[in-house]
């Protein structure tokens, strides 16, 4: 098949999560013999939008890429109808076609897509210009990979009409596909995508990651990723200093970065690190006794995925459909509503090792059984071919 | 849709837990119930966040938000007579003389404009932190009649199933 897949991005050093995703589907596609291109903007940064890199064609790691330029928004008005999208605030559809043209809008990408002979277009994220216009421009090839979250930008008539267009939809996990179903009734023909993994190659030093970091013999919980509100890591912080007054040798790793980290992260159970190489990620997964996932607001959670394969068990947040699911299904962890219940959960987790283990045996396998590149790629092909 | 529940791979390595949620809410029930967590309801939020249940947590946030601290007017008002930021004036023909001018103007249009809203603005401000400070205090009082009145409802409960 001759299959395009749009992002709104390729920068590599720079990616965001979805053009990181959409780059991993390309490269797969091309190793399972399509004929595959990856078509994005000039655009670095998705704050400004700039055309800072260069326009044309490339072939980068054995695959083709053409990044067309971004024609400039409005930042200001932009700015202003951001933040009402974000406070639900009513906009007009003109409004949220002005907004969304900030985002990597590209009249000569959408041309190209209308004059090429692709058999498919994959386009994802949802929220941006590539998408929007990529999909209205030629809907009878478009197989959207939403990355929805159940946020205020799902919620937009834009958002409709991507789901209304496409000719098929990839979710990464069911409750994704729930909350489109919830949000937009009927759907297209649909089928799960999905990040894949493999088993870890890097031999990992749990002891010397613990032995570099102070963090001791004691029970080690883990974090990894951005330090911030929107991904649960003041509520976690608050929970392990609260947890402590009870459990004095508990120590919360934090690993990662960002603005966020809480005045209590001063307290001597927490142990702040910062950004570490992949081996010693792969160390603190294997050092951790429990993996803690705090975020509400998750389309698949890799960090998860990397903690199963690692052999340590999850505590995610209740209230995350996605890796509440994830954990229900595969058995490799726990989830808490309130500080009681993850105080009680930790517990639960740390009081019987060979559990904990088997919990994490079993979201390895699950990890391995729906999220391997053969088992993601199988599923998206075939959406790719019944579509 | 491909890749679901039915696609899966058998689950017999499963662990069940849900069976182990139930322990774990069994778990934080008793400690509620004993009273452990009672303290740390009303320790500022931005602090130490007393997780006790979503109601007590939300009430926490909004005591310590109420602090609002170092809140001062956002425009100092000036006293009658106050005068005007006065910048050494440059030599005649300078570029300090240029920018003293300009410097002169923006402090006289800071003064007219801090004459016409300063005041309005303080007593905005001192009235929005009144109503903060009420607020929470007002969902801190809800809160614990509410727990209490859940505490008694369960300890009530209890009493009607043993007889």
């Amino acid at each position: 098949m001759k299959i395009a897949v749009v992002i709104p991005r390729f920068a590599p050093g720079a990616l965001g999560g979805a053009e990181a995703h959409g780059a991993a589907y390309a490269y797969q596609l091309r190793q399972r013999g399509h004929d595959v291109e990856l078509l994005t903007t000039c655009a670095r940064s998705h704050a400004t939008w700039e055309n800072e890199l260069p326009e044309g064609e490339s072939v980068e790691n054995g695959l083709t890429v053409k990044r067309f330029r971004v024609r400039p928004g409005n930042s200001d008005r932009f700015a202003r109808t951001e933040w009402r999208i974000a406070h639900r605030i009513h906009t007009t559809h003109d409004e949220q076609i002005e907004w969304i043209k900030y985002k990597g809008y590209s009249p000569e990408l959408v041309d190209y897509l209308r004059d090429e002979d692709h058999d498919r277009v994959i386009l994802m994220p949802y929220s941006c210009a590539t998408t929007y216009f990529g999909t209205l421009a030629v809907p009878e090839k478009a197989i959207v990979h939403l990355l929805l979250h159940d946020e205020p930008y799902a919620r937009l008539i834009v958002t409709g009409e991507i789901v209304r267009s496409a000719r098929a939809l990839l979710f990464n996990s069911p409750p994704e596909a729930f909350l489109a179903k919830r949000l937009f009734g009927e759907l297209p023909t649909h089928g799960l995508g999905g990040m894949g993994f493999e088993a870890p190659m890097n031999a990992a030093d749990p002891d010397g990651f613990r032995a570099r970091h102070h963090l001791g013999n004691g029970p080690m919980l883990l974090y990894a990723g951005r330090w911030e509100g929107g991904k649960g890591v003041p509520l976690l912080v608050d929970h392990v200093v609260k947890a402590a007054r009870r459990h004095k040798d508990w120590r919360l790793a934090l690993i990662g970065g960002g603005p966020d980290l809480p005045r209590a992260a001063s307290k001597r159970c927490i142990v702040p690190i910062g950004y570490v190489s992949e081996k010693e990620k792969q160390s603190a997964f294997t050092a951790a006794d429990v993996f803690c996932q705090p975020s509400r607001n998750e389309s698949l959670s890799i960090v998860l995925m990397e903690a199963w394969l690692a052999g340590t068990p999850a505590l995610v947040n209740g209230d995350c459909a996605v890796t509440r699911y994830h954990c229900l299904r595969s058995g490799g962890g726990l989830w808490f509503g309130s500080h009681p219940e993850f105080e009680a959960a930790v517990e639960l987790l740390l009081e019987d090792p060979a559990r904990s283990r088997a919990m994490a045996s079993g979201g390895c396998r699950y990890v391995l059984d729906v999220y391997s590149w053969g088992a993601v790629m199988e599923r998206v092909e075939q959406v790719l071919g019944v579509a | 849709m491909s890749g679901d529940d039915s696609e899966v791979s058998d689950l017999e390595y499963r662990v069940d837990v849900e069976a182990l949620m139930e322990e774990v809410r069994a778990r934080a029930d008793r400690r509620r119930a004993s009273g452990i967590y009672d303290d740390e309801m009303r320790e500022p939020a931005l602090v130490e966040l007393a997780l006790y249940d979503d109601l007590a947590a939300s009430t926490n946030r909004l005591q310590a938000a109420a602090r609002l601290p170092g809140l001062v007017p956002a425009l100092s008002p000036v006293p009658p007579g106050g005068g005007v930021d006065e910048e050494k004036p440059g030599e005649e023909g300078s570029p300090e003389i240029t920018h003293g001018a300009i410097d002169r103007a923006m402090a006289m249009a800071r003064r007219v404009l801090r004459k016409a809203i300063g005041d309005r603005l303080d007593n905005f401000m001192t009235g929005v932190a009144e109503f903060v400070t009420e607020s929470s205090y007002n969902s801190r009082i809800a809160t614990e009649r509410i727990i209490s009145l859940e505490r008694r409802i369960a300890e009530l409960e209890e009493e009607i199933r043993k007889v």
